[in-house]
């Protein structure tokens, strides 16, 4: 008898637990940010923020002057699928910090793409170029320089 | 001969009087007429339902106030809603010549999204575009 309470303690236990991860995994929140300002295009489904902007979801933490950011409607529910970042750009995605003058989160393909003076900066690197697109499903960076007699391109990938 | 200019004068002030009062009369009945059908400018616990592109408008403030043929103040509380989303700010001004709403006045919006919380906004219906004036915020659930 005794036993039987203990495993229904468990099971309980762990719905419980369950209940709290499934929750969290449908109620993950966005939050756009702007200090001069949110204007909602209706007709071209999107949303600019200017001034101080940030773009924040459960995977990055992104700033920049101005965010555009697009929408599809998803069974009723407008969903982000792409965000586009202009001027002073800085993304925080884990330990890292992405920098350029020009980025764009795809978050249907997972990829953030930046480009024009883009520095990488973790606890163990510091690289620069003049374009970098990270897979977020993959964990890979792709550093591109223009200049192909110097540093042409770097691939880095953490396991 | 002073008792017949005596008499004269006496008949002349009663017709002065007379046309006084007539004038008196209808300068004063005139503009009780004037009071009397001057409309109302401002209803108060004021409800509409405006069709729209969105369906159905439905706008509710504490007191309208009617500013000229082509402006309305909403002053107070006041509520824009239709099925898509739904505007609560305070001193609304909703212009019918340019088809443009809006507030200086803190605003929370709600949409299928989520919330967009701003220090005002204008809406521009033309155009089908809503700006979140000031230290704006928008919080959403994606999934």
């Amino acid at each position: 008898m005794g036993k039987v309470n203990s495993v229904l303690m468990i099971i309980r236990k762990i719905s419980f637990v369950l209940c709290l991860f499934l929750y969290s995994e449908l109620f993950a929140e966005s939050t756009i940010k702007a200090s001069k300002g949110i204007i909602w295009d209706k007709n071209n489904k999107s949303y600019l923020a200017e001034g101080n902007a940030e773009f924040k979801n459960d995977d990055v933490d992104a700033f920049a002057d101005k965010i555009l950011a697009y929408y599809s409607i998803k069974d009723g529910k407008e969903v982000f699928d792409k965000v586009n970042l202009y001027k002073n750009v800085k993304i925080f995605y884990q330990e890292e910090i992405f920098t350029s003058d020009k980025g764009v989160y795809d978050r249907l393909k997972n990829l953030i793409i930046l480009s024009n003076n883009v520095n990488i900066v973790s606890p163990d690197r510091y690289l620069s170029g003049d374009e970098l697109i990270v897979d977020l499903d993959k964990n890979t960076r792709i550093l591109k320089s223009k200049d192909k007699d110097s540093f042409a391109e770097a691939l880095i990938k953490d396991e | 001969m002073s008792e017949y200019f005596k008499k004269i004068n006496f008949n002349y002030i009663i017709i002065c009087l007379i046309f006084f009062q007539i004038l008196i009369f209808f300068n004063n009945s005139s503009k009780e007429i004037n009071t009397f059908y001057s409309p109302s400018n401002s209803l108060e616990n004021f409800t509409t339902m405006i069709a729209g592109e969105d369906g159905i408008d439905i706008i509710t403030a504490d007191k309208l106030i009617k500013l000229n043929s082509k402006k309305n103040l909403l002053l107070g509380e006041a509520n824009l809603k239709n099925e898509n989303y739904e505007i609560s700010s305070s001193n609304v001004t909703v212009d019918s010549q340019n088809k443009t709403t809006s507030s200086s006045n803190k605003t929370t919006t709600t949409n299928t999204q989520g919330t967009i919380t701003s220090e005002g906004f204008e809406y521009d219906q033309k155009s089908n575009i809503i700006k979140f004036n000031g230290e704006s915020e928008f919080s959403t659930d994606d999934n």
